[in-house]
């Protein structure tokens, strides 16, 4: 299982760009996003978990939690999203929906919880995520997450297919005009 | 006075006829039995007659006000149907969907219809009885209920006795008779010789040689 | 309990699961009964099949988040082509039927091997086949979609229930009485069609058969009048999808199968006491 895990993730997290972490965040905007991609194609094996296609138009969510501002990052910052509390089938579904509308969720503080897996990208750079499989363990999500601090791999890093808690702001970025890079920043790791 | 008048009808499938220059009139009050042996075309022409199928030739003409629509058909039931999960009252009410047009509901006349129907065929006490309980020969007049609905007029009978036991064949024949007294035409198929003989009055035989006469003619009796 | 209630319904798309699964509910187990009692079960099937083809067909074109428009017209389409021949002899249609029905299977799945298009084939087809998550990762049209699509199969319902049953229990007599029973056959067919293809995304294609026939044979073990076997068939179809939708979401289990089941213990305690009262 853990092997599968990881070689899912290298394939998976391949294509991320890893170093765009000096990258803004993007604000939400009020109204939709309209984002101009033509029709997007399905993911490939590599892209399922962090690039995805957008669409034309994003539905409209709702925060659960009371809004704040989201210029930086604090730690004392109450969560926007918490899915940790989900099973399987509907915490496998929320990252989903997120992950096809990213717009919506960009500055949020978001909390999750999954394996951990470690992964590369095609910079070569070594990286690390949170994967949530479905209830019947056949179709997988998952989210990068660059833990704030210094931290170095394998060291400080639990093993693979640990099941752990990250908390972080979700940030996405367009490598093309069908894939999206989904990650936490500023996160907060926790072992289970 | 004449209700339906075939001329010159032939009738078959795909391209091969089973009766053809079939000619002859139904007039009011008749009671026509449609005799002859299996496959020789009885169906079809209930059929042709009611607007099931096309004649594949020849004409089927109404008169006297009687539209095809308005003709009160009993056919014979399927598996399914003996099986149906409806209760009596609701079979009976389907005999009226000819006069529901574009409404949601059925009409006080429609319902007083169903009312009369069942109470005429001795079935008002099975209305909220589930019609796959009902035995044959309830099922029978309960269908036979649903045909008195759609008309005022012609009664057209597939072998409405299959199935029954001699008991029940005989209150059906009874009430179909009282029927026909009551002022509607019947034309029925029948593969029973002592019913036909009986109560007939009117004969198509259907076979290599049509023949269309009198009863009375057709069994050699002295009128 | 309440609270952890609270919490998943604060999220859009467990509300749209629940909107959306109760009216596909509702609609299928409207169908369900005249599919039973018209002895069409099969041809169900065999659309559930095609709708698997058809969103293979859509998944190599790439059209991933709209797929519902091109699944919809295309089995809308096979379906009127099926019930046109059906409607004659019930059973010289069944070898049509089931070569268009596994054909869509076999072809589909190739395609999607084939091309390549998705990530995950295995998930794709896992999710489309038993409708695991499929019902809480619905894009906002398609939920608008099904929402309007089932209101209005609802309303047909409502508007033409004495014709239907007319037609159900004996469409040579509702001919006879001059009921345009050509139009009533095109139109179940269309709603058939509509009812498969939505009803994919709550239970997947392999168990829509379930979804439509288990509410409503469940309601003939009791019920005596037709009204009664529809609403039942109704009442029970909606319990048991938002049972099976709470119990799957709460207890990380596969959305569809989970209200498959729902759905036969439903049958079970029917059954029994169905039994009971003779």
């Amino acid at each position: 299982m853990k092997k599968a895990l990881k070689v899912m993730i290298v394939l998976f997290l391949s294509l991320t760009a890893c170093g765009k972490k000096e990258e803004e965040i993007q604000e939400v905007e009020e109204e939709p996003v309209v984002v101009a991609t033509p029709e997007p194609e399905y993911e490939t094996i590599e892209n399922l978990i962090t690039e995805n296609e957008t669409e034309e138009d994003t539905q409209e969510e709702e925060e659960p939690a009371a809004e704040e501002t989201r210029e930086t990052a604090e730690e004392e910052r109450p969560l926007d999203l918490d899915i940790t509390f989900m099973s399987s089938t509907a915490i496998y579904s929320a990252v989903y929906n997120m992950i096809m509308n990213p717009e919506e969720y960009v500055g949020k503080y978001i909390k999750i919880k999954g394996f951990f897996a470690v992964g590369e990208s095609y910079t070569g750079e070594e990286m690390y995520g949170c994967i949530i499989p479905d209830a019947t363990q056949c179709c997988v999500q998952g989210i990068q997450f660059l833990w704030k601090g210094d931290h170095v791999y394998p060291d400080d890093y639990p093993e693979i297919g640990t099941n752990i808690i990250v908390q972080g702001i979700f940030a996405y970025d367009r490598v093309d005009e069908y894939t999206v890079a989904v990650r936490l920043e500023d996160a907060d790791m926790f072992i289970e | 006075m004449a209700l339906i008048t075939c001329e010159n009808v032939s009738l078959g499938y795909e391209g091969t006829a089973i009766v053809e220059n079939l000619n002859f009139t139904v007039n009011k009050n008749d009671y026509l039995c449609i005799i002859g042996e299996n496959g020789s075309g009885k169906t079809t022409l209930m059929k042709s007659m009611l607007g099931l199928m096309k004649p594949m030739s020849g004409k089927i003409l109404f008169s006297d006000g009687l539209k095809q629509n308005e003709i009160g058909y009993l056919p014979q039931q399927t598996m399914v149907q003996k099986d149906f999960p409806a209760s009596a009252y609701e079979v009976v009410l389907s005999g009226c969907i000819n006069h529901l047009g574009f409404h949601m509901h059925y009409a006080k006349k429609e319902k007083k219809k169903v009312i009369s129907a069942m109470k005429k065929l001795n079935i008002w006490d099975l209305k909220d009885k589930s019609y796959r309980t009902l035995s044959g020969g309830q099922q029978q007049r309960v269908l036979l209920a649903r045909a008195l609905c759609a008309t005022e007029t012609l009664l057209v009978l597939d072998e409405p006795v299959t199935g029954l036991d001699f008991e029940t064949t005989k209150q059906m024949y009874q009430l179909i008779d009282s029927l026909h007294k009551s002022g509607i035409t019947i034309i029925m198929i029948s593969h029973d010789p002592e019913a036909t003989r009986k109560y007939a009055t009117k004969i198509l035989f259907l076979d290599h040689e049509i023949a269309f006469c009198d009863a009375d003619e057709y069994f050699g009796r002295k009128s | 309990m309440m609270e952890l209630l609270m919490n998943y319904f604060s999220y859009p798309f467990v509300r749209y699961a629940f909107i959306v699964g109760v009216l596909i509910a509702l609609c299928s187990s409207l169908l369900g009964v005249i599919l039973v009692l018209k002895r069409f079960s099969y041809i169900g099937d065999g659309l559930s099949h095609v709708a698997f083809g058809a969103m293979a067909v859509s998944m190599v074109l790439g059209i991933v988040q709209q797929k519902m428009f091109v699944i919809m017209p295309i089995t809308v389409i096979v379906a009127v082509l099926l019930l046109r021949h059906s409607s004659d002899s019930r059973l010289s249609g069944d070898s049509k039927i089931a070569m268009i029905s596994v054909g869509s299977l076999a072809i589909g799945y190739l395609l999607m091997n084939t091309f390549n298009t998705s990530a995950n084939i295995s998930a794709d087809v896992c999710t489309t086949l038993f409708g695991s998550t499929s019902i809480l990762t619905l894009s906002i049209e398609e939920v608008w979609l099904c929402i309007i699509l089932s209101l209005a199969v609802i309303g047909i319902f409502v508007f033409l229930y004495h014709q239907i049953f007319a037609i159900t229990f004996d469409e040579d007599f509702a001919k006879a009485t001059g009921l345009k029973t050509e139009f009533y056959n095109f139109l179940i067919a269309v709603i058939m069609a509509v009812i498969i293809v939505m009803a994919m995304n709550l239970v997947g294609s392999l168990l829509i058969s379930a979804l439509l026939i288990f509410p409503a044979i469940s309601a003939m073990q009791v019920c005596k009048s037709f009204k009664m076997v529809t609403i039942v068939s109704a009442l029970i179809s909606v319990i048991c999808a938002v049972a099976g939708l709470l119990f799957s979401i709460l207890g990380a289990t596969p959305v569809g199968s989970t209200i498959v089941a729902t759905d036969i213990i439903a049958f079970l305690i029917m059954f029994i006491y169905g039994r009971m009262r003779k």
